[in-house]
């Protein structure tokens, strides 16, 4: 099975790939989704024209999970990418692996760039919100979702976010240009925290992972401190329900009417919405919809979505106390260094998402390598790279 | 999540599941609904939403005519199109 999406003929050592979250007018762009098996678009994402502006090839696209919400890719409509020992791969870091590209972009709705990345010696840095555009990806859980670079290594990354990073008026979250180069002001860490609540959620063989990156950093001048940080594990549930509410009314407009999948018997509107619908969409999509249109209930808003809004602040606040203290703070990027294909299920992307939610949740930046994320104060995405490059 | 709410939520969000698939969800649902106890103990008393996790001002644009899509390109993948329009089934009986 081909694990791209299309390729084109600048498809090479050097190019820029991209993961199937974002538009463009080369060839289709189905976000992993039945629902956009044969979507074209008329326009590009404004990263891929600010790429191509910069004299960068763009060779293809790779395939996703369905709107980008899984573990590992593995709820594409056209089935999970495996490796010889059956573990779960995702594309992107497999068009790194075969040679095919010198970074690819990704959009991190859910964890699963920085998942991937750091599970397979690649770097995935997911900037800080709002320093590179979103226009023209598929929207997905718009408040926390950031587009991000993996590439082989830190250096790779750098070079590609420094390219895409700047202010885009079509995208109204996006940072004005003074505010984004204060991500690219060199700084050097000193100090990070490890929170071991989140190392204790992992098995055996990743606590030792852990423990080997942090010796590495300990041994590169960089002074590693063990802090407690339960009120941190909050944000895996702020962020599902967030994350659920918004993914519920972005697939809302898909009801096979004016693009995308149509259902092909059907007597009336209402069942040409429903069976195009239930027909396109994977299970773990529908279960998200549900779950977010359930948050949203009269009886539910206060309590479950508007609590969360709340305690995104108190979480930011949390991150903002420790950031006076230290430079970062490493969380493991999984319970485990890898996933097989049949053991994966809903229960195991909703589980994983405690240690990828707290900078989703925050919109703070995040740099994932070596089994382990350093999340950042905003705008130190520069410090973080370079974090990952002692990693190298 | 009750079987009668999961029956409302299928309907309101033109969505069903299969028999097996129903059962994997409510499952699901129940571990996550759990978890929402985790809300309940941070204190947000004094603290307001956060919507926005970047502090920006309202975003307006210049009032100034761009460039879009003719209807005829907007068609070109439409499921089903006639004369112009999106076709569906007869709303009005």
């Amino acid at each position: 099975m081909s694990y791209f999406v299309y390729k084109t003929e600048n498809l090479s050592k050097d190019c820029i790939v991209l993961d199937d979250m974002f538009l463009t007018t080369d060839g289709i762009t189905s976000a992993g989704s039945k629902m956009l098996y044969n979507f074209e678009s008329l326009f590009c994402a404004e990263v891929v024209s600010l790429l191509e502006k910069q004299g960068l090839k763009i060779g293809g696209k790779v395939k996703t999970g369905e709107f980008a919400l899984d573990l590992l890719g593995e709820t594409c409509y056209q089935g999970a990418l495996v490796d010889n020992d059956g573990n779960l791969q995702s594309s992107a870091v497999k068009a790194l692996d075969d040679g095919l590209a010198k970074a690819v972009l990704c959009l991190d709705v859910n964890g699963y760039p920085r998942r991937s990345a750091s599970l397979s010696n690649k770097v995935f840095i997911k900037p800080t919100y709002g320093i590179v555009s979103r226009y023209g990806v598929i929207p997905g859980a718009c408040s926390g979702e950031t587009v991000g670079v993996m590439a082989k290594n830190a250096l790779g990354c750098k070079e590609v976010l420094e390219k895409i990073a700047c202010h885009d008026e079509k995208d109204g979250t996006s940072l004005d240009n003074e505010t984004i180069k204060t991500a690219f002001t060199a700084k050097k860490a000193k100090k990070l925290a490890l929170l071991k609540e989140f190392v204790a959620l992992c098995n055996e063989e990743m606590k030792d992972e852990v423990a080997k990156t942090v010796k590495k950093l300990s041994d590169n001048g960089i002074e590693v401190v063990e802090i407690s940080a339960s009120e941190l594990l909050v944000s895996q549930v702020s962020w599902n329900i967030l994350m659920s509410a918004e993914v519920c009314n972005n697939v809302s407009r898909y009801d096979g009417v004016k693009f995308g999948y149509r259902a092909e018997d059907y007597k009336n509107i209402d069942e040409l919405y429903v069976k195009s619908r239930t027909e396109a969409f994977g299970e773990y999509l529908k279960s998200v919809i549900m779950l977010g249109s359930s948050v949203l209930a009269n009886e539910n808003y206060e309590k479950l979505y508007d609590k969360s809004l709340r305690v995104r602040r108190v979480l930011r606040e949390w991150f903002e106390k420790t950031f006076e203290s230290f430079d970062g703070v490493i969380i493991p990027s999984a319970s485990k260094t890898s996933f097989k294909a049949q053991e994966v299920s809903m229960q195991t992307i909703f589980d994983e998402s405690v240690f990828t939610a707290p900078s989703l949740v925050t919109g703070l930046p995040c740099v994932a390598r070596s089994f382990v994320q350093i999340v950042g104060d905003k705008f130190s995405d520069s410090m973080l790279l370079d974090i990952a490059k002692v990693l190298e | 999540m009750t079987e009668k709410t999961f029956t409302e939520l299928e309907k309101f969000n033109q969505i069903r599941f299969s028999q097996t698939e129903k059962a994997s969800a409510l499952d699901l649902f129940a571990k996550i609904e759990e978890s929402y106890s985790l809300l309940d103990g941070v204190n947000t008393e004094s603290v307001a939403p956060m919507v926005h996790v970047m502090p920006k001002e309202n975003t307006l644009r210049q009032d100034q005519m761009i460039k879009t899509f003719s209807r005829d390109e907007l068609q070109e993948k439409a499921p089903a199109v006639s004369d112009g329009y999106w076709e569906v089934p007869r709303l009005v009986e």
